[in-house]
């Protein structure tokens, strides 16, 4: 083993400057003990910014970014294995987890402080499961995604648990849990079965045994790999809530803290998918005519349920978490029709969708305690709300069902107005960022030859609205019940602010558009047969262009 | 690097692996104590370790070992933080059986 040179650590420096912006501030906490709500943001903010100007900066180093190797390069056929890749790829979508990131921390921190929890606990948990969510992203080894994974989740586990003495947080937790920690035996188990069948975990490396020129893999090789592929994407297809691993989703986003709901939809969902990406089209790109009708019906069946559920739900945390179900199948559409652009479809899509996922989940979480005298209409979701009444509540109740919302156009036009636009965004309306998206998705689809898969998506975006506009209807057309006034701090309206300018701002340039498509040219294996794509359109294809794997150092 | 198909490890391990490996996840499925949940799911992150470690060791090579270290800090960080939240639970709900956590449907 050789120890690791400086200019490779310099890669993991995003998530370092991560991981000691968390320490600091438990360290300041300690120090001072009590707690400094301004100097926690300042200097969890800090770290991030200094994280997000590091990705920022390998934004152009397309597919053949720095990495850090493992030693032992022998044994893994000369060429030195790489373990984190810092390439375009992983800068977009570290940029992505960063924002979430932000503003998790700036309005949960008004949340956290309303029910007397420890701040300086609540931010170092949030940024250690940014910077799990950041090496996930960049992994390009089987084993790091694993460790990245678990990095997030166990944080994860802990926030969704965080208000004590709360018994439907500790229930999400507890349900997140084991069904994470099943997602990581079958996550772990596919490393095991790829690894037995090509010697290595090298995402990269897999790709070209699996199928590249000098691979030559055998029938046996290819059955043990696929069978590794199946148990990967159960793996990340509990990650990303796909149906049928997504029964822990409601539940968890219904239970969790609200701010951390929307951290989950926005961040986890990125780094998931990020990491699906490498899998599917790094190490499995070469055997994807045998894989990509599987993902495609995994995709229709993904969005049909994940809206259906979406339209009978009181409870807004549920609906708003079925919708990123469904939200989830859109990006699988795009993964399936990565050959022709479907990665940045899929990058550009989750940044309009985690920002309006960040805002809608924001909006909610500034509204909690607002509820108190209304607990009958919480009453049908939280069936034995009486049951925990020998305990004191933790605090105030979150706000959660559409009542809750009711005259908010009236009450606080502002906060109105930011959830109309992040719903709108949802939906895929023509003015904003999501409407791009969801455009660009349909336009992948439609040139990879899935024309069907395109029409499914159309049908279910139309179905979607339904749920999505009824909260704008609460919200505009229904007299407020209670006078109280939420007070909303500055820091959550800045970040508020930031969700809707970039939804604005993310449609207004084409900036962000030509960014996603730079990032589209991560180190792949071009498909072998392309379903239903003519050979000569098939070569006017990025993906016919990219780099073969084979080049990377 | 000798791949699997021209050295097949001894099938012995690898089948008492995938034998594990299925007992856990029934376990984690079916029983309804939180604690067998959570040997269950040590179960199967085990079940894998075999199968690393017998991989690694037909290959001749070290890294499928090293993977082990990995896998045993993740289940050891695992497990505590999911026996905190059992405690936690029972201390709140009175009960360690996971029928009786299901305030939250709909």
């Amino acid at each position: 083993m050789t120890p690791a040179s400086l200019p490779e650590l310099l890669v993991a420096l995003p998530a370092l400057a991560v991981v000691m912006a968390a320490l600091l501030v438990v360290l300041v906490e300690a120090l001072w003990r009590r707690t400094i709500a301004r100097l926690i943001d300042g200097i969890a903010l800090a770290g991030l910014g200094g994280a997000a100007f590091l990705e920022a900066l390998s934004l152009r180093a397309g597919d053949g970014g720095p990495a850090i190797y493992r030693g032992a390069a022998a044994a893994s056929g000369g060429a030195a294995a790489a373990l984190v890749r810092q390439d375009a790829l992983a800068a977009f979508g570290g940029l992505l987890i960063l924002v979430a990131a932000a503003f998790t921390v700036l309005v949960g921190g008004a949340y956290v402080a309303r029910r007397g929890l420890r701040q300086a606990e609540y931010t170092a948990v949030v940024l250690f499961a940014a910077a799990g969510m950041l090496l996930l992203g960049a992994a390009a080894d089987l084993i790091m995604i694993f460790l990245g994974v678990e990095a997030f989740s166990i944080a994860l586990y802990v926030l969704c648990a965080f208000r004590s003495g709360d018994r439907a947080g500790y229930e999400a937790a507890l349900k997140y849990f084991v069904l994470g920690s099943l997602a990581a035996g079958f996550l772990l188990y596919g490393t095991a079965l790829v690894y037995g069948a090509t010697g290595s975990t090298e995402l990269a490396r897999v790709g070209q045994i699996l199928s590249g020129p000098d691979g030559g893999a055998t029938a046996g090789q290819q059955t043990v790999g696929l069978a590794g592929l199946t148990l990967l994407l159960v793996g990340l297809g509990f990650k990303m809530a796909l149906v049928p691993f997504h029964h822990w989703a409601p539940d968890v986003y219904q239970g969790a803290p609200t701010p951390i709901t929307g951290f989950m939809a926005a961040a986890t969902k990125t780094a998931a998918t990020v990491a699906l990406i490498r899998v599917l089209w790094t190490a499995f790109g070469g055997l994807s005519a045998t894989w990509l009708p599987a993902v495609a019906a995994l995709a229709v069946v993904t969005m049909v349920v994940g809206n259906l559920a979406a339209i009978v739900q009181a409870d807004l945390k549920r609906m708003l978490a079925y919708s990123a179900i469904a939200q989830a199948g859109y990006v699988l559409v795009a993964l399936v029709a990565a050959a022709t652009g479907g990665v940045a479809a899929a990058l550009y899509y989750l940044l309009a969708y985690g920002l309006a996922k960040l805002g809608a989940f924001g909006v909610l979480a500034l509204l909690d305690g607002q509820g108190g005298g209304r607990a009958a209409d919480a009453a049908a979701n939280v069936a034995d709300a009486g049951a925990a009444g020998e305990r004191p509540a933790a605090g105030p109740r979150d706000a959660t069902s559409l009542a809750d919302l009711a005259g908010l156009g009236r009450t606080q036009p502002w906060l109105a107005a930011t959830m109309t636009i992040c719903l709108m965004s949802l939906v895929g309306l023509p003015p904003m960022a999501g409407f791009l998206g969801k455009w660009m998705i349909f336009q992948s689809a439609v040139d990879g030859g899935w024309m069907w898969l395109a029409i499914v998506l159309v049908l279910n975006t139309a179905l979607s609205a339904f749920y999505y506009l009824r909260p704008i209807g609460w919200m505009y057309m229904v007299e407020p019940k209670g006078d109280a006034v939420p007070e909303v701090g500055s820091g959550a309206s800045f970040a508020l602010t930031v969700a809707v300018l970039g939804l604005v701002a993310a449609l207004v340039s084409g900036g962000i558009v030509r960014v996603a498509r730079a990032a589209d040219a991560f180190d792949r294996r071009p498909p072998d047969a392309p379903a239903g794509l003519p050979p000569e359109l098939g070569t006017a294809t990025p993906a016919a262009t990219a780099t073969p794997a084979g080049t990377a150092p | 690097m000798i791949p699997l198909a021209a050295v097949l490890p001894p099938a012995q391990p690898l089948m008492l692996a995938a034998l594990l490996f299925t007992i856990g996840a029934a376990g984690v499925l079916l029983r309804r104590n939180i604690i067998i949940v959570l040997m269950s799911v040590e179960l199967m992150l085990n079940a894998v370790n075999i199968t690393l470690v017998a991989v690694s060791r037909a290959m001749l090579q070290l890294d499928g070992q090293v993977f082990v270290f990995f896998s045993l800090t993740i289940a050891a960080a695992e497990v505590a933080v999911g026996l905190a939240l059992v405690v936690a639970l029972h201390r709140s709900l009175g009960s360690s059986d996971v029928d009786d956590v299901s305030s939250l449907r709909g």
